[in-house]
């Protein structure tokens, strides 16, 4: 994997799957189905086809018809039944993409509606979780008030481009697979197991370009497995490209979730007890379901120090395409409900949110959530200050309440009403779950006898300047130049998939320790020297799965965010005014990259809450593409990066924003317009609230 | 129909199918693999060419109707002074870009500043937007297409 310069990207010298094809190489398509949940009764197609056309069914394959992620699955094709309308019933092949559609047109296929027992069994929820520390029933009793409310959060769907696609290349005892991929060993493994071959023998070319990688953790797999198995079998190169409309429909995204709160505040607005109740749908099938309840499960409790505490979690099934985990593993609907419910409990405690929150943070010696016990003072303490000094915020909200609270009073309206909303969030390296598929992470360095590094690995990130990173900090202990430094990735690695700041943080330090033992040898030892690594969780942070116990995540990075808004009085629109957020996520690596991609989770938060068409609906082909904030329609923000004194350490950046600006939005969209728990907003429903 | 019209610079010939786009067209009978495969709908703007003098989706253009004009892709304009301000600009003002957009970014900028119209704030917009790819950091971008700007109107120093 060698360096881009600035001038091939720019004169596009970069390529992707989908450029990488040969001149004779086959077009691969896929049936899918069109009624769903259905038994799948009859499928008929010509046996003779023109020369080069070809149809194969789940009975063509000789491996299993099974895609397995971490011990979850999906049919590779539907065989019997059809959970979802557009899931996979046939793969053809043809020479050239328009004659996909001709052999299309030639498959009939009968289906039978489920009855509505088989639909009640199907239906059962995939996976719950219950969480429970302390006596609820005795917080509650003691609370000088209760508080309730229910929030739904939409699916988040958002196309990335550019659309899965796949090129397999036939070579001597094995297939070469190229695709945009943040998880090799998940297709090496699935390959393997449908081809019946060696994993060995599935070489991958990552085609990573440092675009988005949300359908990279396991679309891109999926869609592997089709094109090597015809690769394989009719021993030719072979495409596999979705279409638009596929790509957005099947394309996995933030799963939809419903919150049920219930707590019970002292008198000084304390909280006492806290009873969450949500549920999250996860599609037809559950792909890394249980790391999405988890996390959801754990930032539905919020970054406040309760005794009391029990959180009841379900992850859900519909006849759906599956979701998850991208956009956010859970954690942006969790902080979105539990941040807009820590604004009703300021409000029942007749306190601002920020001294509401203040008096409510964890401290060193509370307990997390889960019940590890903190050994300091989380951040936002020093956080909130500065943040709120920043924007205003106290200012500003009791402008905006007393206008809140008088607006029958007012001789004359005012020209636009206006609010604010304040939030705090946390998201951490590494995931929550133990299954050495997804956690495991190996390196090895070999410093040659010409002085050449060559860092092997196959935890791939997404964007290729990581590399610049880890090139440097190897130079830098190693003392030789970057341009003797190669990254490639591992033959038959087994790493879980990047993600979660894994590679910024854990490969990073990996990398940093296996250079100052290279650095400790190499004059002692004859060259080649060669080190492997492979992480370890430490002891200390013992985090729990199955119990949810301990202190989740390796490292945590902290965030707050301020959210004003506006609403014109005459025509009720409403618009951000202004974003302010603070982020510490330990020393940057990059802050370019950080920028950008803080930047980009800004316009996606407000897609989520605000322009996006909630999916749920019918999909509606006018949709423009992108549908979210353009550029025009552009937000002012302010960016700030809280760096602690002495903390060397990285910490992941993902979700964080994501779990940030939504919750500030709402609750600022609150203050303007009454609108408290549904998203995404609707102009019918502001309308309908305002007039009424 | 077989239509002949100049690409980069050069008279060329295709044989251009009643449905095909001519992004396709590019893409497929000349190997021009930087205009990228992208919405197929005129939104994303990856496919961004330069027709007779004007910014297009070519995903939303019939290859027939490329007969007669003159298309410039980013293929054609690398050996430029002009490409080469931009890039170095871009790097002066340390943009974050991916892979899949930035050739389109490129082409639309090089398309502004040749373009005889005023580099202002609205225009600078324009050009932003016509690509919808939410990879970079916009306070970036634009400071990159202001000093690219300056730069060329200085003669290239």
């Amino acid at each position: 994997m060698k360096p881009v310069s600035m001038k091939d990207k720019f004169s596009g010298k970069t390529q992707f799957a989908s450029d990488l094809t040969k001149a004779n190489a086959l077009e691969v398509g896929l049936y899918r189905t069109t009624r769903a949940p259905a038994h799948i009764e009859k499928m008929a197609y010509p046996e003779e086809l023109p020369e080069n056309h070809y149809i194969y069914s789940a009975d063509d394959f000789s491996g299993k018809n099974e895609f397995i992620i971490n011990g979850e699955s999906h049919p590779l094709l539907a065989d019997k039944k059809t959970l979802y309308k557009g899931e996979p019933l046939l793969i053809l092949v043809a020479p050239r993409k328009s004659d996909i559609e001709y052999l299309r047109k030639l498959i009939e296929v009968e289906y039978t509606p489920l009855n509505e027992e088989e639909i009640e069994n199907e239906l059962a929820p995939f996976h719950t979780r219950e969480l429970r520390k302390g006596n609820i029933e005795k917080g509650m009793e003691d609370a000088f008030q209760i508080v309730e409310q229910n929030y739904q959060l939409p699916a988040f769907a958002s196309r990335t481009l550019p659309l899965a696609s796949v090129t397999v290349k036939k070579e001597p005892g094995g297939v070469l697979i190229n695709t945009q991929t943040q998880w090799p060993s998940l297709i090496r493994r699935n390959v393997s197991s449908l081809l019946g071959l060696p994993l060995s023998s599935i070489k991958i070319n990552p085609t990573n370009n440092d675009c988005s990688l949300e359908k990279g953790i396991w679309i891109n797999a999926l869609l592997s497995c089709y094109a090597a198995f015809v690769a394989q079998t009719l021993r030719r190169a072979v495409r596999l490209r979705l279409d638009p409309k596929e790509d957005f429909q099947l394309t996995p995204f933030r799963p939809p979730a419903v919150f049920y709160y219930k707590a019970g505040i002292d008198s000084h607005g304390k909280l006492l007890a806290l009873e969450v109740s949500f549920e999250t749908s996860l599609g037809a099938y559950s792909l890394m379901g249980k790391e999405i309840l988890d996390q959801m499960m754990i930032a539905s409790a919020g970054v406040y120090q309760c005794r009391n505490i029990l959180i009841k979690g379900k992850a859900g099934k519909s006849f759906n395409p599956p979701r998850g985990p991208s956009g956010g593993w859970g954690l942006p609907q969790g902080f979105t409900a539990s941040e807009s419910f820590s604004r009703e409990l300021a409000e029942f405690a007749f306190l601002t949110p920020s001294d509401w929150k203040k008096d409510n943070f964890l401290r060193q010696g509370n307990t997390f959530v889960s019940g590890g016990s903190l050994s300091r003072d989380i951040p936002l303490h020093e956080m909130m200050p500065l943040i709120l000094e920043k924007s205003g915020f106290e200012r500003k909200y009791a402008a905006f309440e007393q206008v809140k609270i008088g607006k029958d009073l007012l001789e004359f309206q005012p020209p636009a009403f206006r609010g604010i909303g304040l939030s705090t969030a946390y998201t951490g390296t590494d995931f929550l779950r133990r299954d050495k598929e997804i956690s495991r992470i190996n390196i090895s360095l070999i410093l040659d006898k010409e002085s050449r590094l060559s860092i092997i690995s196959d935890c791939l990130p997404d964007h290729k300047s990581l590399f610049k990173v880890w090139r440097s900090r190897a130079a830098e202990i190693l003392e030789i130049n970057e341009e003797n430094i190669d990254i490639n990735l591992s033959e038959g690695g087994t790493a879980g998939p990047a993600g979660m700041g894994r590679n910024s943080t854990i490969v990073l330090k990996l990398i940093e320790q296996a250079c100052e033992q290279i650095k400790k040898k190499r004059f002692r030892e004859a060259l080649p020297i060669e080190i492997q690594k492979t992480y370890r969780r430490p002891a200390t942070a013992a985090w729990k799965t199955e119990e949810a116990e301990g202190i989740p995540f390796v490292q945590r990075s902290w965030g707050c965010c301020v959210c004003e808004c506006t609403q014109e009085t005459l025509s009720r629109e409403i618009s951000v005014k202004h974003i302010w957020l603070l982020l510490n996520c330990g020393s940057l690596l990059d802050k370019n990259q950080a920028l950008a991609l803080v930047e980009n989770e800004i316009y996606r938060s407000l897609g989520w809450v605000y322009k996006e068409k909630n999916p749920l609906e019918k999909y509606d082909e006018s949709d423009s593409y992108f549908n979210i904030c353009r550029y025009n329609e552009k937000v002012d923000f302010t960016v700030q990066f809280h760096e602690e004194k002495g903390n060397n350490r990285q910490g992941s950046l993902d979700c964080l924003v994501s779990s940030l600006v939504p919750a500030a939005f709402l609750q600022a969209v609150n203050q303007c317009t009454g609108q408290r728990n549904q998203l995404p907003l609707r102009y019918s429903e502001l309308f309908e609230r305002m007039e009424s | 129909m077989i239509i002949s019209f100049v690409l980069n610079n050069k008279l060329v010939e295709a044989d251009a199918l009643p449905n095909q786009r001519l992004s396709v067209l590019l893409r497929e009978s000349f190997n021009l693999k930087t205009v990228r495969d992208g919405c197929r709908q005129g939104t994303c703007g990856a496919c961004l060419v330069i027709m007779d003098n004007r910014l297009a989706n070519s995903c939303l253009i019939p290859a027939f109707s490329a007969k007669n004009c003159e298309i410039t892709t980013i293929e054609g304009i690398t050996e430029t002074k002009e490409f080469e301000i931009i890039v170095e600009s871009f790097k002066r003002a340390n943009l974050y870009i991916c892979d899949f957009c930035a050739p389109a970014r490129a082409l639309s900028v090089y398309h502004l500043l040749n373009s005889h119209e005023p580099v202002d704030e609205i225009s600078i917009e324009e050009t932003i937007n016509s690509v919808s790819c939410r990879c970079s950091h916009f306070s970036a971008l634009r400071r990159g297409i202001q000093t690219a700007a300056a730069r060329i109107r200085k003669g290239g120093r």
